[in-house]
């Protein structure tokens, strides 16, 4: 299991300092998530104009991954299907 | 979590408790509009700009130390948290047809997604919320029932306020029946109707924080 910071997408392993002291983009929000330590990098891959394969936010393509964890999905060019619930469930106290 | 809210009692213990104060709700509801009612009438200055373009606000906003006083010398001191808008689905030509040109609108969605996904992790720290729907439009809808149902089982002390009772269409009845167990205020941001029963809600609120 992983960390994603929700403000830049990041990946950090579950034992990382970061997680303590927040992320070196200012934000101290992760969101867990199930990721295999390989794909442990930047995610944010650019494949043209305002389309992404794995967006910023710390979502994942379905397609790709296949975890459930997946919150926003970047359907077509420039449009994002966004699972609040799935989100607001991760936040349930 | 435990952890910091212990710290934080532990923190009351030596001075007057912050509140973090969350505005919460879809787009164009007038978040960002009563931040800054709130913001003008306690410090003096405003907060956001506000458009009537959805999504104008796309990061968290915050405000410091808002000190609001009371009847009888009290006051309560709040961190006031403008949201993002929550939305289930941006799309970029929503923005392309308010005359943003289309790499703009593009920009314009992907920061919003963002902005959505921060919002949400914020509910982490939030001590209480308002949550602002806008009174003109229908309130039954998937994300006002999700939020507001996530915040009753979190147990977070909410308001719920109808925004632009100044508008003709409103309803404030339409959202009370939409939310029958809480008390819905009708309130206009922009021109301050109910504003102070507003308040007056806000010292209620700040009671029910554990």
């Amino acid at each position: 299991m992983s960390h994603r910071c929700v403000k830049c997408g990041l990946l950090f392993e579950d034992d990382s300092s970061v997680i303590r002291d927040g992320c070196a983009c200012g934000s101290r929000a992760f969101l867990y998530v199930r990721v295999e330590k390989t794909k442990i990098s930047r995610h944010v891959e650019s494949e043209g104009d305002g389309k992404y394969s794995i967006d910023v936010l710390g979502a994942f393509e379905r397609k790709k991954e296949a975890v459930t964890e997946a919150t926003v999905e970047s359907a077509e060019d420039g449009c994002f299907e966004i699972n609040v619930e799935q989100l607001l469930k991760e936040k349930k106290a | 979590m435990w952890l910091k809210k212990l710290w934080r009692k532990f923190l009351g213990l030596f001075g007057k408790k912050t509140l973090r104060l969350g505005l919460y709700g879809p787009p164009n509801g007038g978040k960002t509009t009563l931040a800054n009612r709130i913001c003008a009438d306690w410090l003096g200055e405003e907060m956001g700009s506000t458009s009537r373009i959805a999504h104008e606000t796309r990061k968290i906003m915050l405000k410091e130390r808002v000190t609001i006083n009371g009847e009888g010398g009290k006051s309560i001191v709040f961190s006031l948290a403008d949201t993002p808008g929550i939305a289930t689905r941006i799309d970029y030509e929503d923005f392309v047809r308010e005359g943003i040109p289309e790499k703009e609108a593009k920009q314009r969605a992907k920061e919003a997604a963002d902005g959505v996904v921060e919002s949400i992790a914020w509910l982490d720290e939030a001590d209480c919320v308002v949550v602002v729907l806008d009174a003109t439009k229908e309130p039954f809808n998937q994300v006002n029932t999700m939020l507001i149902e996530n915040l009753e089982r979190r147990e977070v002390p909410m308001i719920v306020v109808a925004n632009k009772i100044d508008l003709k269409r409103a309803s404030v009845d339409r959202i009370q029946t939409a939310f029958p167990q809480h008390e819905v205020l009708g309130i206009s941001a922009k021109h301050g109707d109910n504003i102070e029963r507003f308040y007056e809600l806000l010292f209620e609120l700040a009671t029910k924080v554990h």
